[in-house]
């Protein structure tokens, strides 16, 4: 590596400590023979470096801490009605079937309507169906009573009594 | 800043006040010291940091695990921050008027000379905001996370949403542009 690419690695990644132990061992084996590379390091530490080390952790004074107590009191007041509060768990698990819907909801929607459709036209098909029977077998027992060679402008209820209940509602 | 329980991140979530106020005491320091380095102003640093807790409380509920709580914090304190800089730099030179921030740094010198021994600390406060102004605020924000806060690549990445790569750049430049000014500044 020549000094610019060394140089490009002290500034960075060398002297953040990111530099693989492959290319540490290349930068010590170059700054162990080139001054001004050895000399650009310790400028870079001195200069750069060092007024950041060791400073004195800060802390916001107590104030803070009372204006955000005041906002955030203030706001959970406000917010009515006071909610029970929900278990996170359970917070959890309503969100994930939220989710799980919300992923799912076109084909959701298309299989509850197809359902209600099924259903909407199975009950209309039941009435029609009825009358179709009856219909048919009306038509069926007419069949029959001609071609018993019923006299036509007969007595109907007189000539043909078998005293069922069908005959009865039929004639 | 010490490692935070998810039990109490969860008491924080259903509303618990108390748990929150623990989770500021081991987090206010990062997000203060985030908004002094970047502003250079404690009063300004003051109204973040109170601004950054407060969309914590509000946004909490939503925090899912995914990253950690401290780049989460990171993360809000640094946009909070660096949206202030900006507007305070463009109020700055909208009105042509330093002498609001010339004045604080005034203020904030004299009280730190009347602590005993304190005087070193003061000059070395000094040196580091002149460093800081230097910069731009990418730049800046990079050097604060990396330098001041000991932050890694990857997690500055994580903090500023941007690669490695970039973080890496910016701190290359951040570097170039203090050493080339180091002559004026000692």
């Amino acid at each position: 590596m020549d000094c610019k690419r060394i140089q490009e690695l002290l500034i960075t990644d060398y002297m953040d400590g990111e530099a693989s132990a492959e290319i540490r061992q290349q930068v010590k084996a170059h700054l162990a023979v080139c001054a001004q590379c050895r000399e650009f390091e310790q400028v870079l530490r001195q200069k750069v470096a060092a007024p950041f080390e060791n400073l004195e952790a800060v802390k916001p004074p107590e104030t803070v801490w009372q204006g955000i107590k005041e906002v955030i009191t203030a706001e959970s007041e406000a917010q009515e009605p006071v909610p029970q509060q929900v278990p996170v768990t359970i917070q959890r698990m309503f969100d994930f079937l939220r989710q799980s819907f919300a992923v799912r909801r076109p084909a959701f929607a298309l299989s509850t309507a197809f359902s209600i459709l099924l259903v909407v036209f199975l009950f209309a098909q039941g009435p029609v169906r009825r009358q179709m029977a009856v219909n048919d077998y009306i038509q069926e027992q007419s069949t029959i009573m001609l071609s018993l060679n019923t006299p036509v402008n007969g007595d109907l209820d007189q000539e043909i009594n078998f005293g069922t209940s069908i005959e009865r509602y039929l004639f | 800043m010490e490692a935070i329980p998810r039990e109490l991140i969860e008491q924080a979530q259903a509303g618990d006040i108390e748990a929150f106020e623990k989770i500021y005491r081991a987090a206010s320091g990062l997000v203060y010291s985030v908004a002094l380095r970047v502003t250079g102003n404690r009063q300004e640093a003051e109204e973040i940091t109170q601004d950054v807790f407060v969309k914590i409380y509000r946004s909490i509920r939503d925090f899912r695990f995914e990253s950690s709580f401290k780049t989460w914090a990171y993360r809000i304190a640094m946009n909070t921050a660096l949206n202030a800089y900006k507007r305070m730099a463009r109020d700055m030179h909208r009105r042509e008027d330093f002498d609001t921030v010339i004045e604080t740094r005034a203020a904030d010198t004299d009280t730190v000379k009347e602590l005993v021994g304190q005087e070193e600390r003061q000059q070395r406060e000094t040196l580091l905001e002149s460093l800081l102004t230097l910069l731009n605020p990418d730049q800046r924000a990079c050097i604060v996370l990396r330098e001041i806060e000991g932050l890694s690549y990857e997690e500055i990445a994580q903090v500023l949403r941007v690669n490695i790569n970039t973080v890496r750049s910016r701190l290359k430049r951040a570097r170039e542009m203090l050493l080339a000014h180091t002559g004026t500044l000692t």
